[in-house]
């Protein structure tokens, strides 16, 4: 049973505070029980900051970031919100012999609540506080009697009973700032732009929240929807964004053999794992109650058991692929569908991705190269493509160490020198190092604080077909022979126009639902996104 | 002319000024933060005025800056001496202003009863709103309440609202009750177990959704009432809201563990002469037959079958709660065929919830460690990715260890050394070593191997302590198992032992230990290295020093049961003997050590050796030591007879989850009746009065999915009282010839009848008492309020919903299209007056 709820950015300040009972603590007594009894709760690096000490223990330690036991019947939850950088908390009494997921998804579903809510990509801290009567609203609305309000948790429930910052002050806004732009035209303009104006008013006036009369939620059809929407603009929006992880090894043996070139064959580098994780955001203003038909090409993809949006028909055989989605969309935005397509099912690999390079970006590297080994490079191959243009945000993370020579690589003599080196001084101290760029192409190199970590950061748009090649060292300090050898290289980038799986949506209709389905007019959008997630070639 | 141009335009010039000026102000008033910030520059006395005005956008601006100061940390006002200012605002006609009142109450009304009080009537008032969300929020409000004078007033609105057409309302009763019973007031249970029943056999998914959520806090062990629900339960499963679903499930598994016959697993690789047959065991690992069928009975049939439509949500807790339920009512074979474990991974792999994957992967790793076959497909979704968190990585490497076989161990065997050799976090690199000692368990092969890869890995790179002792834990227990063949390997760490002086204290002191522990085992090796160990003495640390002792005791002690043994010899022989004389030298060394300890346990032990009291040494010198349990040495084919429980706690899940996949134990002792308890009952369905364009065409493009379609389904139908028969007959006929047809209707609810006409009575009789002070706000209002008498036909009309019997001889043509308020209502009734109106008076007068 929840007792209360707390809104506070990663400094712990409070940002919003939603109490249940008069007897719920406010959030700056919660704070000082919380720094008594489980610090890690509150403390912003928990992981770097926690000493081997109390490693070990046992499990409990693990959720000591997110959960904790207050006292006799208290928890305290946390979530953070990665997109809106807050924190959310809640504190509740033990619930009867439940997993203790449900206070974490809650706050998770609250979170994304309020997006939708707001309409906002992101929110801001200023935002959350200029809407404190808003918000106090919406969780009135979601949570009754420290429960949450199951069947009333559709956004537009919430939406009717909170109406959104009437529209009236955004008619007055628009028409304000086309007075503006009107008045400073020249004055011959102004009657016509004047009537534009008053135009644009009237229709903002219908494209209100729809019908805000008392029947809309009797004439509701689906719950997720409210009954007779009336918009003059109908749009739809289907934005697919799919996030790859894959995690590549490159085989040691072969590597050291061979010559600076082989390696672009890309033959060496295996994949590990990998995953490609997609989501289907759709957004509509569409009247009435359409049910819509989206038809993908699954190009082959094996999507397994794709998670969809309650207002999706679930099909009736269940091992059929899913490529046509009937839905009667909810208002406003949401997301209909979310994949995961396994990459290290041989099936998957063999259908779609034979060519052996996901994403249009291949990294390739090689170490101990020059006369003192000690040199490695960095090789960038990015493919080209007719629909995309360039690639957004590419960053490259190395991570190289220096090594004593390894012997099988040396004379006999300078084995036999190295092993009697390794008993006085089996490493030489390599707590300090810098990577050197020797020659690079794009972009500029930067060292971490971390010995031996950069990163090559390159420009915000990077065109499609170049191939960046970066050369680097690391500057020998120890003069004793060293071989530098990459250890990791982690790329992140993101693209548009493209999917990385090649999916495609075929067509979006609107099957029923609404009357002169001829004379609709209707704008239709596609948005693809590609984004690297966990991005690794190993060493 | 010209002039009066140019006049002309310096006017429009400066109108044009002046309208940009306006605009200019009237955009930034608009400006949310430009709000705030005079809204914060409210001063108290302000407040009290906005308040009090008359002027609904000053009580407005108002009520937004007690909210303000409500979920802020700002103490500037307090907020609580305004009670009597703001709750006398819940007559408001505006809803942001009442639900902000509402929020109001919901926090102080326990500090201040009295006044709290002043809001009952008119929150009663609304109660007959036209608007099934202002009455939904009249019954929250209300409920929210606590003050225990209160509770029978709304416990009386409870049932007259249970029946109300809107199911939003209904869905408002269920919390209400959950409010009340909280409560804890004894005399109420009966009333609130009887209107739960009511709430429970209602048609609507929102209805039941929040039914099932008050049983599961109130009464989760009453599953004898879910008899009559359980196959429509089964058929909504899907759409109902995804926590009540989750909720459900529980319910049901427990259901069907109580009220189900346990299933019959038969052996399928024989012939069907032969057959053997068992019942489904406790644990699904204990099935013996290779390949088998399972015989259910046809009420788990449905269940599981619908569990199976549930595998395309995003909800995580349904997941878990369906996973669940095939862990404890089916098969292995059956849990894969639902594809739940296929399930379970996309969840893991989408969600970005710390807290929830935690759970998730716990559950896996429990699920995996009874039998490992469910996510043998998806190995390699459980390794790690850079970006987990450390306490995923860690779950994810435990669950490997449960799955390693002859055919994927090459595969893990080589990732889980990257991770042990380049791991970001020492907790992933001890649990990804303790899963490599897994992996050795499989063949001596892969033993030796490992071994081997783990000296030379300890050879070769610095090591953190905690990182070290964990590997000669490893080290120790493959050494343990089969000294013999390891004998090559240990050698090696004595190598380590001898040539890596830069090695800590403390490992080194690990490494003595160990050749300690060996002694016991293989003896040969050791005096050699504690005689090479004896002339560093003094300058091992302190740890080495305290083991070398040891290990100098124990050899003493080892070698004085040879000397003790068959050729019965003289101790004296023993004290000559080498190992003697170096235990001396050691002893000597750590009688004039700077650490005390030492000191102390060599004269100690000198003075057990002394008095050649062997036994009592090698009592505390051979005490023989538990091999050292790797987290993940519980085995499925354990049959040890060692409880589940305890295999489980080896993997150390959380107790709360461990709580949650508890057995619950099959009820043995069903008797086998003729009569079919799970008989579907009466459902209570209101959406059959609803009728508009929209709903109708939806219904007819999609039949699954409407709730009224649902019972359609064969097994509802057999039933003799179906609610789609009802549903035509009720449209069709009129009162009278409803009212004969009797046996479809309880004689029950008919009386709840008349519960509906007094409640439009008292709403009616409150309104006239009240109506000068706020009706005259809106024409609409009045409108209604003088059409009266029995406004609670008129509410049903305005949603299109059909209530009260009487308004079911109106065919739907004859109100559908009109407008609400002209509607001319014949079926009033002049009610006489009831209790709650006396009591709700009683309070009013006591209020003054």
């Amino acid at each position: 049973m929840f007792i209360s709820f707390y809104i506070a950015d990663t400094k712990n300040a409070l940002i919003f505070q939603y109490l249940l009972s008069s007897s719920s603590p406010l959030f700056s007594h919660l704070l000082t029980k919380i720094q008594n009894v489980c610090p890690e709760l509150i403390s912003e690096h928990h992981d770097e900051e926690r000493d081997e000490s109390i490693m070990g223990q046992d499990s409990l330690k693990y959720t000591s970031s997110i959960h904790s036991s207050l006292g006799k019947d208290l928890e305290v939850y946390k979530y953070h919100s990665v997109t809106n950088n807050i924190n959310y908390f809640c504190l509740t009494s033990l619930s009867k012999g439940q997993a203790s997921i449900e206070p974490l998804l809650f706050l998770e579903n609250m979170d994304r609540i309020l997006l939708e809510y707001f309409e906002k990509e992101r929110l801001t801290v200023s935002k959350l506080i200029n809407n404190h009567d808003r918000l106090s609203m919406i969780f009135y609305m979601c949570v009754d009697s420290g429960e949450p309000a199951v069947g009333r948790l559709h956004e537009n429930m919430i939406k009717r009973m909170v109406p959104m910052r009437s529209d009236l002050s955004k008619i007055i806004n628009s028409t304000a700032h086309s007075f503006q732009k009107a008045v400073r035209q020249p004055a011959l303009q102004n009657q016509r732009l004047f009537e534009h104006s008053a135009t644009k008013g009237s229709l903002l006036f219908e494209q209100g929240s729809g019908s805000s009369t008392n029947d809309a939620f009797e004439n509701e059809v689906v719950p997720w929807r409210t009954g007779n929407l009336k918009y003059k603009d109908n749009e739809i929006y289907v934005d697919v964004l799919e996030t790859m992880h894959l995690v590549y090894s490159q085989r040691q043996k072969k590597r050291r053999r061979s010559y600076r070139g082989k390696n672009e064959t890309g033959a060496e580098i295996k994949m590990v794992c990998g995953s490609i994780c997609g989501q289907i955001n759709f957004r509509s203003h569409i009247s009435e109650n359409p049910t819509i038909e989206l038809d993908l090409n699954l190009a082959g993809n094996y999507l397994g058991v794709p998670s969809l949006h309650e207002s999706v028909e679930t099909s009736s055989e269940p091992g059929k692929p899913v490529d046509k989605l009937r839905f009667i969309p909810p208002d406003g935005k949401f997301c209909l569908m979310e994949y995961n397509i396994d990459l290290d099912m041989l099936q998957a690999r063999n259908a779609v991705y034979k060519s052996g390079s996901i994403g249009m970006v291949s990294v390739d590297f090689q170490d101990g190269l020059g006369s003192k080994h000690d040199e490695f490079e960095i090789i960038i191959n990015i493919s080209n493509s007719t629909k995309v243009t360039d690639i957004k945000d590419l960053r490259i993370d190395v991570e190289v160490t220096p090594e004593v020579m390894p012997r099988n690589n040396t004379t006999d003599e300078r084995s036999n020198k190295n092993k009697n080196q390794e008993v006085d001084d089996p490493n030489p101290d390599f707590s300090e190092h810098k990577i050197k760029v020797l020659r690079n192409t794009h972009g500029r190199f930067e060292n971490d604080v971390v010995p031996g970590k950069g990163t090559w950061i390159f420009q915000k748009d990077t065109a499609v077909g170049a191939l960046p090649v970066l050369r680097g060292c690391v500057e020998n300090v120890w003069n004793s022979a060293i071989y530098v050898k990459v250890k990791r290289v982690s790329v992140s980038y993101n693209y548009a126009g493209e999917l990385a799986s090649g999916i495609q949506v075929n067509a979006i209709n609107i099957t029923s639902g609404v009357r002169n389905l001829k004379s609709l007019k209707l704008f239709k959008g596609v948005k693809y996104t590609t984004a690297s997630g966990d991005f690794v070639i190993r060493g | 002319m010209v002039d009066s141009i140019s006049r002309i335009t310096s006017a429009l010039d400066s109108a044009r000024v002046l309208t940009l000026e306006a605009a200019a102000v009237v955009s930034s008033k608009l400006g949310e933060t430009s709000y705030t910030n005079y809204s914060q520059g409210i001063t108290p006395e302000q407040l009290r005025t906005l308040l009090n005005s008359r002027n609904s956008r000053e009580i407005k601006d108002g009520m937004r800056r007690i909210v303000d100061i409500m979920s802020s940390s700002d103490e500037v006002i307090d907020i609580e001496s305004y009670f009597a200012d703001v709750v006398k605002n819940i007559i408001s006609d505006d809803v942001k202003i009442k639900i902000l009142v509402c929020i109001y109450l919901l926090r102080f009304a326990e500090k201040h009863p009295n006044l709290a009080l002043l809001s009952i009537n008119s929150l009663q008032k609304t109660l007959s709103d036209g608007d099934p969300d202002v009455r939904a929020l009249s019954i929250k409000a209300l409920s929210d309440i606590r003050i225990p004078s209160l509770y029978p007033i709304v416990l009386h609105t409870l049932k007259k609202s249970v029946t109300d057409s809107s199911a939003i309302v209904r869905n408002e009763v269920s919390f209400a009750l959950l409010k009340l019973y909280v409560s804890k007031n004894e005399d109420m249970e009966d009333d609130i177990i009887q209107i739960l029943q009511e709430l429970l056999a209602d048609a609507d998914p929102m209805v039941i959704s929040s039914a099932i959520l008050v049983m599961k806090e109130c009464f989760p062990n009453r599953h004898d009432w879910l008899h009559g629900h359980y196959r429509y339960y089964c058929k909504m499963i899907t759409v109902l809201d995804p926590w009540a679903a989750s909720y459900l499930i529980d319910l049901l598994l427990v259901y069907c563990k109580t009220y189900l016959p346990r299933p019959i697993v038969v052996d399928a690789s024989e012939t069907s002469d032969t057959q053997k047959s068992m019942e489904l065991p406790e644990r699904c690992n204990e099935i013996q037959f290779p390949v088998y069928d399972v015989i259910n009975d046809v009420d788990l049939t449905l269940f599981l079958n619908s569990l199976e439509k549930l595998t395309s949500t995003s909800h995580p807790a349904i997941i878990l709660a369906a996973s669940n339920a095939f862990f404890q009512l089916a098969t292995p074979m059956q849990f894969k065929k639902s594809r739940f474990p296929e399930v379970l991974i996309r969840v893991c792999a989408l969600s970005s919830n710390v807290g929830v994957l935690n759970i998730l992967y716990q559950s896996i790793l429990l699920y995996s460690s009874v039998d490992s076959t469910l996510f043998l497909p998806y190995v390699k979704k459980f390794f790690i990715l850079p970006s987990n968190d450390v306490a995923i990585a860690c779950l994810k490497l435990k669950i490997i260890s449960t799955l390693v076989n002859e055919s994927n161990v090459r595969t893990i065997v080589e990732e889980l050394k990257y991770y042990v050799s380049s791991a970001p976090h020492p907790d992933i690199a001890i649990t990804a070593a303790n899963a490599l000692a897994t992996c050795a368990e499989l063949s001596s092969g892969w033993e030796s191997n490992i071994m081997k890869w783990f000296i030379f890995h300890m050879e070769n790179s610095k090591l953190s302590t905690t990182l070290l002792s964990s590997y000669i834990n490893v080290i120790r227990v493959l050494a343990q198992e089969n000294p013999k063949r390891h004998l090559a390997h240990i050698m090696k760490l004595s190598g380590i032992l001898e040539h890596r002086n830069t090695l800590a204290d403390s490992a080194r002191a690990a490494l003595v230990w160990l050749f300690g522990e060996l002694a016991s085992i293989e003896r040969r090796i050791c005096p050699d290295i504690l005689r090479k160990l004896i002339p560093t003495f003094a300058f091992e640390g302190p740890e080495t020093r305290s083991h070398i002792l040891l290990l100098a005791a124990k050899l003493v002690s080892y070698s004085a049961v040879d000397f003790d043994g068959p050729s019965s010899e003289s101790p004296s022989d023993l004290k000559n003997s080498r190992i003697y004389e170096m235990y001396k030298a050691v002893s000597y060394l750590a009688e004039f050590d700077e650490d005390f300890d030492i000191r102390d346990r060599a004269r100690s032990l000198s003075s057990l050796f002394d008095s050649d009291k062997f036994e009592i040494a090698a009592l505390l010198l051979q005490a023989p030591k538990p091999t050292p349990r790797m987290d993940t040495s519980y085995l499925p084919s354990d049959k040890n007879g060692i409880s589940y429980q305890t295999n489980i706690s080896s993997l150390e899940i959380d107790k709360a989850i461990q709580n949650y996949h508890r057995f619950i134990p099959w009820n043995n002792g069903i008797g086998s009746t003729d009569e079919d308890i799970r008989n579907p009952t009466t459902l209570k369905d209101y959406t059959r009065f609803k009728k508009s364009f929209s709903s109708e065409t939806y219904m007819k493009n999609d039949p699954s999915r409407s709730a009224s379609s649902i019972p359609d389904s064969p097994i509802v139908s057999q039933s003799s009282v179906t609610m789609p028969q009802q549903k035509k007959n009720y449209r069709l006929q009129s009162l009278d010839e409803f009212f004969m047809d009797v046996p479809s209707v309880t004689t029950r609810k008919s009386g709840r009848k008349i519960v509906i006409q007094e409640s439009s009575d008292e709403g009616d009789s409150e309104d006239d008492s009240d109506d000068s002070d706020y009706s005259g706000d809106s024409e609409d209002e009045e409108g209604s309020d003088d059409s009266d008498d029995s406004n609670d036909s008129n509410d049903s009309n305005d949603s299109n919903d059909g209530e009260s019997l009487e308004n079911s001889d109106m065919t739907k043509g004859s109100y559908k299209g009109k407008d609400n308020n002209d509607m001319n209502n014949s079926t009033g009734t002049s009610g006489t007056s009831d209790n709650t109106v006396e009591e709700t008076e009683n309070i009013h007068s006591s209020i003054g």
